[in-house]
């Protein structure tokens, strides 16, 4: 057989296979347009996911126009996937809600399966994010709370019937002509979701941007992980970026960030937000399921209810004029003129002023750790024992976050869980990879520590001069050039002169 | 897609880069789902293992955990797959008659999977490497070529139908057939021949840096 011939022979097999999905993942060109199935007239491909195409087609028997989810034909091979499918699909047209997508029926004939539901032509909350990126533009805080609601009552509906979306973001939430959202792929990526997340990396899931810590972990999900995805959602409407992104490398580390990092503040990126929608957000977003919203009625209640609930950062009672004055987006881009050291060094020393408020051993453990990375010599640590230090503080800072949000009697509890809230940024700080991010961290270091003295009645312009001070004396230090990690500060430099 | 082996697995490693993985994705995944079949897998052990397999995959180019210079990628993952193949068998322990699926190559390879013996495994995958390339190689290139070339070629060469029917269906010549036939072969071995060599050229210390 010459060069030629074993070639072609190679071929041959590769196109045999192509018709024969028992031995393939992927096929070209499955196009059904024109075609029919069961009544529905086929008519044009709308789009396409990681799992799924949709067309638009009609139906004939009541001449409706339905979108036709179809399962591609890489997953229709596995009969255990189509049957799933199907069941789920099954399942869903139990679920009718003006908030979900409805579903017709399923209809299949020998090669092909899908579901035919409910076309919708506004688009989705992702083409809208994008249309005001373009714009430069953001979604009102009454924006952000109108689709959230929504979008939790769809989720709260399916979750009455014991189902879980297991893959809410913007691209699922889809709007209806008349500006309704209304949440689609219910149970569909559930049926499918063992056998393709990874697919999904590439494509149609994209990023796991929008998972829950449990999910990234492989285990169980509830419905309070639906409640996690709208979080990060929100987030994302509320400021224009999700809470974690995939910088640091790859989608797997994105996962650990969902896993281990607390969620940041969203006024790190938007300062005009309303505390009480922030108090939200950073509720869906609490690493233990156990304290988020349990499901998406619960997060419904919660946002209709939100600026009566107990809130650290916003318990105004008989103080109207409180925690709002700190302006942290100046305070972030005042600190940027600081190394990373500077800035760790100054927002530890805010959050030890608001220390006794919160004696809980955890927060000093804390603190400890992350003023270490502002004092020690960068020669004298090996790159393992700074990653081992770096993987203490995080977990600390996880603690502390845990302090805050583990506290929440009324009124008594909120300076409580503002000064942990400073201690966990401050040792988010220390944790920061690059300057910018400490000075987003110190900010909110600086934010909670005003917030935690006022709710104690302490004085609140005397600790705000004395930062100020700080500040002027670290910036006269000359510690390091902009954006650097910096010299050490030297031990001893925050005994008070004489 | 003007991409050779070595530039696919480095813009993998760049997580902004979904094309790559994609592309990735859409070679590499077949083959491991058909070699864990040919080992006798079943359809259901096989999707996992792929998955669990393409998800280490990743994560070794993105984290440096395959090291270029202990040798091919293709062979790393070779090592991998059959890993966890023996592993999926394990976990079955005695398979029902069902599962142990005898293999086309007639070669009880499930129950011989602790062997270190691995020839015939080898071969396996790299026959299945070879179809994998050829299929991706088709999908590349048929959008590139003009439209008589492709069908000339599936016609006369893959398909076996005689030259003159082929030359009458399109309406061509006899010998243009064999001159399509001809281009598109050299244009695949020219297209593969750049996935060959699938060894990272770049220091190795750029690996070390993105740990």
């Amino acid at each position: 057989m010459n060069g030629d011939d074993s070639l072609i022979e190679d071929l041959r097999v590769v196109f045999s296979r192509q018709t024969d999905d028992s031995t393939r993942l992927l096929s070209q060109n499955e196009a059904l347009t024109g075609r029919r199935l069961a009544h529905y007239e086929v008519k044009e491909l709308l789009g396409e996911g990681g799992m799924a195409r949709v067309y638009r087609a009609v139906d004939a028997e009541t001449p409706r126009e339905v979108a036709l989810k179809v399962l591609k034909p890489e997953y229709q091979a596995s009969p255990d996937i189509r049957a799933r499918f199907q069941q789920e699909a099954q399942t869903m047209t139990r679920v009718r809600h003006e908030n979900v997508v409805g579903i017709y029926d399923c209809p299949k004939d020998e090669r092909t399966t899908a579901i035919a539901m409910e076309l919708l032509s506004g688009g989705n909350l992702r083409d809208l994010l994008e249309k005001g990126r373009g714009q430069r533009q953001r979604f009102s805080a009454d924006a952000v709370t109108r689709f959230a609601l929504q979008a939790a009552r769809g989720l709260g509906a399916a979750h009455a019937a014991g189902i879980v979306h297991r893959d809410v973001k913007p691209t699922n939430l889809m709007l209806h002509a008349d500006g309704a959202v209304k949440v689609a792929d219910f149970g569909v990526v559930l049926a499918l979701e063992r056998a393709t997340w990874l697919t999904g990396l590439g494509r149609q899931i994209g990023t796991p941007a929008y998972m829950s810590p449990e999910q990234c972990r492989g285990e169980r999900v509830s419905p309070a992980s639906d409640v996690y995805s709208l979080g990060v959602t929100m987030f994302e409407l509320a400021t224009g970026r999700p809470p974690f992104t995939e910088e640091a490398g790859s989608p797997f580390a994105l996962m650990l960030k969902h896993i281990r990092e607390p969620a940041p503040d969203p006024r790190a990126y938007r300062d005009n937000l309303p505390d009480w929608l922030v108090w939200v957000i950073l509720k869906c977003l609490d690493k233990d399921p156990a304290q988020r919203y349990a499901d998406g009625n619960s997060l419904a209640d919660g946002i209709v209810a939100a600026p009566s609930e107990p809130n650290p950062l916003n318990d105004k009672t008989d103080r109207p004029d409180t925690t709002c004055r700190v302006n942290t987006v100046a305070i972030r881009e005042q600190l940027k003129r600081l190394p990373q050291r500077a800035i760790v060094s100054w927002a530890c020393r805010c959050a030890r002023r608001v220390q006794h408020l919160n004696t809980d051993p955890r927060l000093e453990r804390s603190l400890v750790m992350a003023e270490s990375t502002a004092h020690e010599p960068a020669a004298g640590q090996s790159q393992e024992s700074l990653t081992h230090a770096l993987q203490r503080i995080q977990q600390l800072r996880t603690t502390s976050f845990k302090a805050a949000y583990s506290d929440r009697t009324p009124t008594t509890g909120s300076a409580t869980s503002c000064a942990a809230l400073a201690a966990a940024g401050a040792s988010a700080c220390a944790a920061a990879r690059c300057a910018a991010d400490a000075a987003a961290d110190a900010a909110f270091v600086a934010q909670n520590a005003v917030a935690a003295l006022e709710l104690s009645n302490e004085p609140v312009n005397e600790f705000w001069k004395w930062a100020q001070r700080d500040f002027e004396r670290l910036l006269a230090a000359g510690l390091g050039a902009e954006g650097t990690v910096g010299r050490p500060v030297p031990t001893g430099f925050w005994a008070e002169p004489g | 897609m003007d991409q050779t082996q070595t530039s696919l697995l480095w813009a993998v490693r760049d997580a902004g880069n979904r094309q790559a993985w994609t592309d990735f994705y859409r070679i590499y995944a077949p083959l491991v789902r058909v070699f864990c079949r040919r080992l006798g897998l079943t359809d259901a052990d096989a999707d996992d293992a792929t998955q669990e397999i393409m998800m280490l995959a990743h994560d070794a180019l993105c984290r440096g955990v395959y090291d270029p210079r202990k040798g091919r990628f293709r062979g790393w993952l070779y090592g991998v797959a059959r890993k966890r193949a023996l592993m999926a068998h394990r976990a079955r322990r005695r398979p029902t008659r069902a599962q142990a699926v005898p293999t086309e190559d007639g070669l009880d390879l499930i129950s011989g999977l602790e062997d270190k013996h691995d020839e015939a495994e080898r071969r396996i995958w790299e026959q299945e490497w070879r179809y994998a390339l050829l299929e991706e190689a088709m999908r590349q290139l048929q959008p590139t070529l003009p439209e008589k070339t492709f069908q000339a070629f599936v016609l006369y060469a893959v398909e076996q139908r005689p030259v003159e029917q082929v030359a009458a269906e399109l309406r061509i010549s006899a010998s243009s057939v064999y001159v399509y036939k001809s281009r598109v072969l050299d244009a695949i071995r020219e297209w593969t021949a750049g996935f060959e060599d699938d060894e990272p050229d770049r220091p190795s210390a750029r690996i070390d840096h993105e740990r």
